[in-house]
C-alpha cells in the first residue's frame, strides 16, 4: 500500500457523535492509525443515528457511525472507572494527538484533563471541541446543530422572509468546524513536531462558525464597519444581476446561478435572444436593474428555462461560460457522468452490515492518496489487539477487565 | 515571541472568492507567510468589490454597506470588507500573471516558497502556464493544493461554480429546502466553501507533514462537491442502504422534537431542541403548561414527534411574548437546548462572546481599528495572530527586492510595466 500522510501517527480518540469522529476519520482517512475508544455500554451514540438498512436498527448497522469512522480501530473502556482511567493514561503514553468531545470539565473530572496529560506526555496535541468552548457562561449549554446554526451561523438570514429562518441539512456545522478543528489539530502537530512541545486546542462549534464564511465573518466585519445589517431571508439576487432572482424553475426541475451583468452578451446567446443586445431599454447595467427590466427579461429567460432539462441548461450554460448548478437530489448525483468519472463513491465489504456504498475521497494527494483500509469497527473489536498486542495485558486479564465492566 | 506552528512556511495565494481566500485565511492565522498574488489589470468577485465603484451608480446601494461608512475611498479595494476580513495575516503584491515577466516573477518566487494554493476555474493554471509538472521543476518540495468546483479531472473539469451552485449539484439545495416550498424559495448559502476551504488549509498541512518526514512536495486535487458530500452523509447512505432519496425536514429532526419558534420582537426567533420525556416536562413546566406534558397527542416521544403540528402551536403560545435570550436562559437552566437565532448586533454584545473574547480589534491603514470575529479555535501554546490584511501591493517591495532581489533599474521597469503598483488600472475589471 502506498505511503500515506499521517502514517506515523497515533491518535487516542475519546470522541463520539459527529464532529470528533468526523475530525479523527480525517486522520484516519489519510494514515493515521486512530484507536476509538467507545463505553462498554453500547459504545457510541452515534451507532443509534440512521440511516440503517432495511430501516431495522442494529449497532453495527448505523450508516452515520459506518461513514464516520472507517480506518479506525475500536476498543471499548469505561473511562469512568478508575482502571479505565489507569489504562488511558497508560495509553496517553505514546500517541500525538488525543480527540474529545465530551462536556467541558469532564475529561478533567476523571483526572484526564490536559494538564494530566501532558505531565505523562508532554508532546501530545490534545483537541476538544465542544458546543461553546471550555470557558465562557455558555460552557455547560447544550446544543445540537439547529442551536450552533442559529447562534454561530447565518441562520437568521437564511429562508424566506415570511417563514422561519432555516437551518441546513442534518448536522453540516457540526461537521463543517471538524474541518476547521482538523486544521489546529495538525498545525499543532506540525509544531510538537518542531519543537517537542504539546498543547490544548479548545475548538468552539459557536466561535468558530462565527469566524467561519457565508455571511459570517465578512458580514460582522461589514457591520461593524457601519452598523448595518441586513437579515433579509430571500433567493433575490438583490437587484443587481440579470434575472431578479438566483434560482428558478426549468423544465424538470430547478436551476441555480448568479447571473451577473458582465455576462449579460452570453446570456443573450444562451437563451437564444440575440437581439436584446440591441434593445434600447437594456443598454446598460443600470437599465437592466430596473424592476420593470427585471421583470421583463424574467419571462423571456423563464420561458427559456421551462423548455430545457437541467442536463440541457448546464451542458449549454457552461459552455457559454455562465457558472450555474441543478438542483439534484442524491440519486441524480449517485448517477451523474461527473462524479462516475472520478470514480468518487466506493463500496466497502462491513462484516455485519455487509456491502455497502460510502462517499469517496475528500482530496486526493498525489502520493499519499486517500485509502480505505479498514472498515468502521465493531464495538470492542480491536481489544485484544490493543490490550494485549500494544499494553502487553494476558488475556486472563482482559476477562477479569471485562468482568468488572471496564473493558 | 514563541514561534506560531506555520512560522516559516511560505504559500502563494492565488485563490478567489470564498472558499479559497478562507482557507489561506487559517493558514496565516497559524503563521505562515502567506502572500496574496493580486494584479493590478484585473480582480475577481468578492476580492477586492469593483475596483471603482463610484463610477457604476448602483454601487453604493448594492455593495456601499461592505465599505467603512458607506464611503468608497480614494481606493475602494483597500476598504472592502470581504478582503479585509480574509486577508488578515496575509501579505501582498501585485504581478501580471496573464504576460510571461509576470509568471516569470511567480516562477522565481515559486522556487523559494513551500506552497502554492488556488482554486481558480481549472482552465486559467494551464492558460498561465502554471500546472504543477512545470512548477515541482522548479522546486520539486512543493506542495501545491488545486481546488476548482468539480476538481481537475472528470467530465466537469472545466466547468464553473460558485458555492451555491454546487450546493445545488451536491444535493444539499434540495435536503435543506423547507419541506412545502419549491427550492428556489430559500437563500442560497455556501457551506461547501466554508468546507473546502477548511480542508485545503488541512490538505496543505498533512502534506508539509510528509514532507518533513520524506523531503517529497507533491499536489493535490480536491474538487469542491466530493469534499462537501461528506457533510450530508446520512442523505447518501440512505440512499445506498435503501434505495431511498430523502424528503427535506426543514428545521425538524428525524426524533427530536424541534423547531425555530417566533418571540418578542419584530423578525426574533429562537430554537429548541428536545429529545426526551424529561426535557419535555421541564418545557411543559417553564411554559406554565403541566396539564401538556399528561396530554395523550404529547405522552411520549413517539406520538410528540407524530403531532409536532399542534405541539408547535403551543410552544408558539408561550415563546412569541418571551424574548429570544430569554428563552435560552429558561431552557438552558432545564438541561434543553435552546438559543436565539442571533443577529449581527447581537454578537457584539453577547456576554458569552465577550467573555471568550472572540471579536479581536484590527489596526487598518486604510480603514481605522475595527473588530473582527477572532480564530476559529484556541491553541494553548500557540495561539493564532491577529493582524491586518495587506493593502493592494503593499508588501511589494519586500517581495520583489528582498525576496527576489530585483535591482532598482528592474523594479523601476516592473512599476512601469504594470506589474508592480498600489491601485489598480483604470481599464481594470
Amino acid at each position: 500500500m502506498p505511503d500515506q500522510a499521517l502514517s506515523h501517527v497515533r491518535v487516542l480518540d475519546v470522541s463520539h457523535h459527529i464532529a470528533g469522529p468526523y475530525l479523527s476519520k480525517l486522520l484516519a482517512d489519510y494514515g493515521a492509525d486512530v484507536v476509538k475508544i467507545e463505553n462498554p455500554a453500547g459504545g457510541d451514540l452515534a451507532r443509534r443515528l440512521g440511516p440503517f438498512p432495511g430501516d431495522l436498527p442494529h449497532s453495527e448497522k448505523s450508516g452515520t457511525f459506518l461513514h464516520l469512522n472507517t480506518n479506525k480501530r475500536g476498543i471499548t473502556l469505561d473511562l469512568k472507572t478508575k482502571t479505565g482511567q489507569q489504562i488511558f493514561r497508560e495509553l496517553v503514553k505514546d500517541v500525538d494527538i488525543v480527540v474529545e468531545n465530551f462536556a467541558p470539565g469532564v475529561m478533567s473530572s476523571w483526572g484526564l484533563g490536559f494538564d494530566d496529560l501532558s505531565e505523562i506526555n508532554p508532546r501530545l496535541v490534545m483537541t476538544s471541541i465542544s458546543n461553546f468552548g471550555q470557558t465562557g457562561p455558555y460552557r455547560d449549554y447544550k446544543a445540537t446543530d439547529i442551536v450552533i446554526f442559529a447562534m454561530g451561523g447565518p441562520m437568521a438570514s437564511t429562508g424566506t422572509d415570511d417563514r422561519e429562518p432555516l437551518k441546513l441539512y442534518g448536522w453540516t456545522t457540526l461537521a463543517q468546524v471538524a474541518l476547521d478543528a482538523h486544521v489546529a489539530t495538525l498545525a499543532a502537530l506540525f509544531h510538537a513536531t518542531l519543537h517537542r512541545e504539546g498543547q490544548h486546542i479548545d475548538v468552539s462549534l459557536m466561535d468558530a462558525m462565527l469566524s467561519s464564511i457565508d455571511r459570517r465573518g465578512n458580514y460582522l466585519l461589514a457591520y461593524e464597519y457601519n452598523g448595518k445589517t441586513s437579515t433579509w431571508r430571500t433567493a433575490a439576487a438583490g437587484g443587481r444581476c440579470i434575472f431578479s432572482r438566483l434560482g428558478m424553475p426549468c423544465k424538470d426541475g430547478y436551476i441555480l446561478f448568479t447571473m451577473q451583468q458582465r455576462y449579460w452578451e452570453r446570456f443573450c446567446a444562451w437563451i437564444g435572444h440575440p437581439e436584446l443586445l440591441e434593445d434600447p431599454r437594456l443598454q446598460t447595467a443600470e437599465d437592466r436593474i430596473t424592476p420593470e427590466a427585471n421583470a421583463f427579461v424574467d419571462a423571456i429567460g423563464g420561458q427559456f428555462l421551462l423548455e430545457h432539462t437541467m442536463a440541457e441548461l448546464m451542458d449549454s450554460m457552461q459552455s457559454g461560460g455562465i457558472p450555474g448548478g441543478a438542483v439534484y437530489t442524491v440519486a441524480d448525483v449517485v448517477g451523474d457522468p461527473h462524479f462516475q468519472a472520478r470514480e468518487y463513491f466506493v463500496e466497502l465489504e462491513h462484516p455485519v452490515a455487509g456491502k455497502l456504498t460510502y462517499p469517496g475521497p475528500l482530496w486526493r494527494p498525489t502520493e499519499t492518496p486517500w485509502q480505505i483500509r479498514r472498515v468502521a469497527p465493531m464495538l470492542g473489536q480491536h481489544n485484544e489487539e490493543i490490550y494485549c498486542g500494544r499494553l502487553g495485558y494476558e488475556k486472563a486479564d482482559m476477562v477479569r477487565l471485562r468482568q468488572l465492566g471496564v473493558i | 515571541m514563541r514561534k506560531l506552528p506555520l512560522e516559516g512556511i511560505r504559500i502563494l495565494d492565488l485563490c478567489v472568492v470564498w472558499a479559497g481566500p478562507f482557507g489561506a485565511m487559517q493558514l496565516a492565522d497559524l503563521g505562515a507567510e502567506v502572500i496574496r498574488v493580486e494584479a493590478m489589470q484585473y480582480t475577481f468577485v468578492n476580492q477586492r468589490g469593483v475596483p471603482y465603484p463610484s463610477r457604476a451608480p448602483q454601487s453604493i446601494a448594492a455593495i456601499g454597506h461592505y465599505y467603512p461608512d458607506y464611503e468608497f475611498g480614494e481606493r475602494p479595494w483597500n476598504r472592502f470588507a470581504v478582503a479585509n476580513y480574509y486577508g488578515r495575516n496575509k501579505l501582498g503584491m501585485t504581478v501580471d500573471l496573464s504576460r510571461a515577466e509576470g509568471v516569470e516573477v511567480f516562477k522565481r518566487l515559486v522556487k523559494m516558497s513551500d506552497g502554492v494554493v488556488e482554486n481558480q476555474a481549472a482552465r486559467n493554471m494551464e492558460a498561465f502556464g502554471l500546472d504543477y509538472d512545470v512548477l515541482s521543476q522548479l522546486n520539486p518540495g512543493l506542495i501545491m493544493v488545486r481546488f476548482p468546483g468539480f476538481g481537475t479531472s472528470g467530465p466537469y473539469k472545466h466547468r464553473l461554480g460558485y458555492g451555491f451552485t454546487m450546493d445545488a449539484i451536491t444535493a444539499h439545495t434540495s435536503l435543506r429546502r423547507y419541506p412545502d416550498l419549491p427550492p428556489d424559495e430559500t437563500t442560497t448559502v455556501y457551506h461547501g466553501d466554508a468546507c473546502a476551504g477548511a480542508a485545503m488549509a488541512g490538505a496543505f498541512i498533512q502534506a508539509l507533514l510528509y514532507r518533513a518526514r520524506t523531503g517529497k512536495g507533491q499536489l493535490i486535487d480536491m474538487s469542491q462537491c466530493e469534499n462537501v458530500i461528506h457533510t450530508f452523509a446520512p442523505a447518501y447512505m440512505d440512499f445506498f442502504m435503501n434505495g431511498r432519496v430523502q424528503e427535506p425536514m426543514g428545521n425538524r429532526d428525524s426524533s427530536m422534537v424541534q423547531g425555530c419558534y417566533p418571540c418578542d420582537g419584530e423578525d426574533k426567533w429562537c430554537v429548541i431542541s428536545i429529545a426526551g420525556d424529561e426535557q419535555w416536562e421541564a418545557l411543559c413546566d417553564i411554559m406554565g403548561r403541566p396539564d401538556l406534558a399528561g396530554d395523550p397527542r404529547f405522552v411520549d416521544v413517539l406520538s410528540r414527534r407524530k403531532n409536532q403540528d399542534e405541539l408547535d402551536g403551543y410552544v408558539i403560545e408561550w415563546t412569541l411574548f418571551q424574548d429570544q435570550y430569554e428563552v435560552m436562559r429558561k431552557l438552558q437552566a432545564a438541561g434543553i437546548a435552546a438559543g436565539p437565532v442571533i443577529e449581527n448586533p447581537d454578537v457584539h454584545r453577547d456576554p458569552h462572546v465577550q467573555a471568550r473574547e472572540h471579536m479581536v480589534a484590527v489596526e487598518h491603514a486604510e480603514c481605522g481599528i475595527h473588530r473582527h470575529t477572532g480564530p476559529l479555535y484556541k491553541l494553548s501554546e500557540t495561539p493564532c495572530r491577529m493582524g491586518a490584511a495587506p493593502l493592494l501591493g503593499q508588501h511589494n517591495m519586500y517581495i520583489y527586492r528582498e525576496l527576489l532581489g530585483y535591482s532598482d533599474d528592474e523594479i523601476e521597469r516592473l512599476v512601469k510595466e504594470n506589474h508592480i503598483g498600489d491601485r489598480f488600472l483604470p481599464e481594470a475589471r
